[in-house]
């Protein structure tokens, strides 16, 4: 379990630049708080926050989807693998590495969001629920970005997390909404997406649950396809 | 591989492993030092002074609190080589420990070579420094487009196969093909199978034999001498 932590703290430190540029958008509805008239603005301090909230699945994807490339490509994890760690930990710490970058970025999100929407009467606990959507829609976002990373670079990786993401999306419209659980990043974010202050959404955790299901299935086959990779071979 | 499956976390906690081009995090020395043994599952006071021990060996002790993305080539080599020995490891394979360090930095990496060695580690060291590996390996094993092409103690080796060095005095020069002059006496170089003829000429004609040595030749001539040999045979 040490070296997972290890690798998971020391991807957040390797990306605390971007993790920080993401913090901003947070403080933007922090600030849109402070400035405005709270009770007259509500309808676009929400709207702030569902768009806000989405941005960090995209930010997963990109996360999981290049850091092994970069660590491969900086031939950092020579190194690391060359020590007492298995694939399957290392995957694991990156993994874990995503979802604590997201969840500081959901946990921000979930105070600002407290506060602000809080005050234009929309339920507290409703806000930390999506935030428990998010982090879940960000871990199996990520895994399923690590997972193809392990053998395509990261721009194929990104498209094709976005297919696997997008598919259960489109099923759920055009041929049955049960679909959309196939991979349920598309029904934990419209959960969110489709929140109003009249009707905030139902606290229905089955989908954070498949979700972290599909998050452990999902790693079982990243890190049985990094088992067989190469990592002294220099990548494009 | 030491007893176990190769390749296992179980093993690699007891290798070192150094690959070339050294690149590591950008953090305080002694800070990375211990994050690599943490990942071979150290922890405690036993990797802070595995830690310090590792710098003190590669001389880098006075500026472990200086951050590795400013150090220089040679540093950075240096505590890559510390990263490798912060677990006390039994084997250490280290892939070009030497390229791109100044003289000063090759000679100090050789004599931490020496040292390890001497305490009786197994280091299996990768290098086209061949004077280098002249200096410090005591088996050799040449590889030449992914195949072993020569292997055994870096003394044998190097024999010149069945030749050998005769230095004598009181010869005349022209007594013998090749002959040269050096300090007042003569040495020339004859095949194993004619020494006892050409020791026997130099009785004959008065003179006195002052050493009879195989010849030496260096690392490289033998790698040019395997290698070429390969290319010849296969055209």
């Amino acid at each position: 379990m040490k070296p997972v932590v290890l690798i998971a703290v020391n991807f957040v430190r390797e990306q605390r630049w971007p993790i920080f540029v993401l913090l901003l958008w947070v403080l933007l509805l922090a600030f849109m708080g402070l400035v405005t008239d709270i009770a007259r603005e509500r309808e676009d301090l929400l709207f702030i926050f569902k768009q806000v909230a989405v941005y960090v699945v995209a930010f997963s994807i990109f996360f999981g989807g290049s850091a092994i490339y970069n660590e491969r490509k900086s031939r950092r994890i020579l190194a690391v693998l060359s020590k007492a760690v298995a694939r399957q930990q290392y995957l694991s710490g990156l993994i874990l590495g995503v979802t604590i970058a997201c969840g500081i970025y959901c946990f921000t999100l979930g105070l600002t969001g407290s506060w602000t929407l809080g005050q234009a009467g929309f339920p507290v606990s409703t806000v930390w629920f999506f935030m428990a959507c998010l982090l879940s829609a960000c871990m199996l976002a990520g895994t399923i970005a690590l997972m193809f990373s392990t053998f395509l670079n990261p721009f194929f990786a990104a498209g094709a997390t976005a297919i696997v993401l997008g598919l259960p999306a489109i099923a759920s419209h055009t041929v049955a909404i049960r679909w959309g659980y196939s991979v349920p990043v598309y029904v934990l974010t419209a959960n969110i997406l489709q929140a109003s202050y009249k009707s905030p959404g139902p606290l229905i955790w089955f989908p954070v649950m498949l979700a972290l299901a599909e998050t452990f299935v999902f790693w079982i086959l990243g890190a049985w396809i990094f088992s067989r990779v190469d990592v002294a071979v220099a990548v494009e | 591989m030491l007893g176990d499956p190769f390749g296992t976390p179980r093993t690699r906690r007891r290798v070192g492993f150094l690959a070339e081009n050294v690149a590591l995090y950008h953090r305080r020395a002694e800070r990375l030092v211990r994050f690599y043994g943490a990942l071979n599952s150290m922890g405690g006071s036993y990797l802070k002074k595995r830690a310090r021990e590792a710098l003190e060996a590669v001389g880098l002790q006075d500026i472990s609190g200086r951050n590795v993305g400013k150090f220089s080539r040679g540093m950075l080599q240096r505590i890559g080589l510390a990263q490798a020995l912060v677990n006390d490891p039994e084997l250490l394979i280290l892939d070009e420990p030497t390229s791109a360090l100044d003289p000063l930095a090759r000679v100090a990496v050789r004599e931490f070579l020496l040292q390890a060695r001497d305490q009786g580690k197994t280091i299996f060291l990768s290098s086209h420094l061949l004077s280098e590996v002249e200096l410090v390996c005591d088996r050799v094993a040449v590889l030449h487009r992914g195949k072993l092409m020569r292997m055994g103690k870096t003394s044998e080796l190097l024999q010149a196969g069945e030749q050998l060095e005769i230095v004598a005095r009181n010869i005349a020069i022209s007594a013998f093909a090749g002959a040269v002059v050096r300090n007042g006496t003569v040495s020339f170089v004859v095949p194993a199978n004619e020494q006892r003829t050409a020791l026997g000429m130099v009785w004959q004609s008065g003179g006195s034999v002052v050493s009879v040595n195989p010849v030496r030749r260096s690392l490289e001539q033998m790698f040019i001498e395997v290698t070429s040999g390969k290319e010849a045979h296969k055209e």
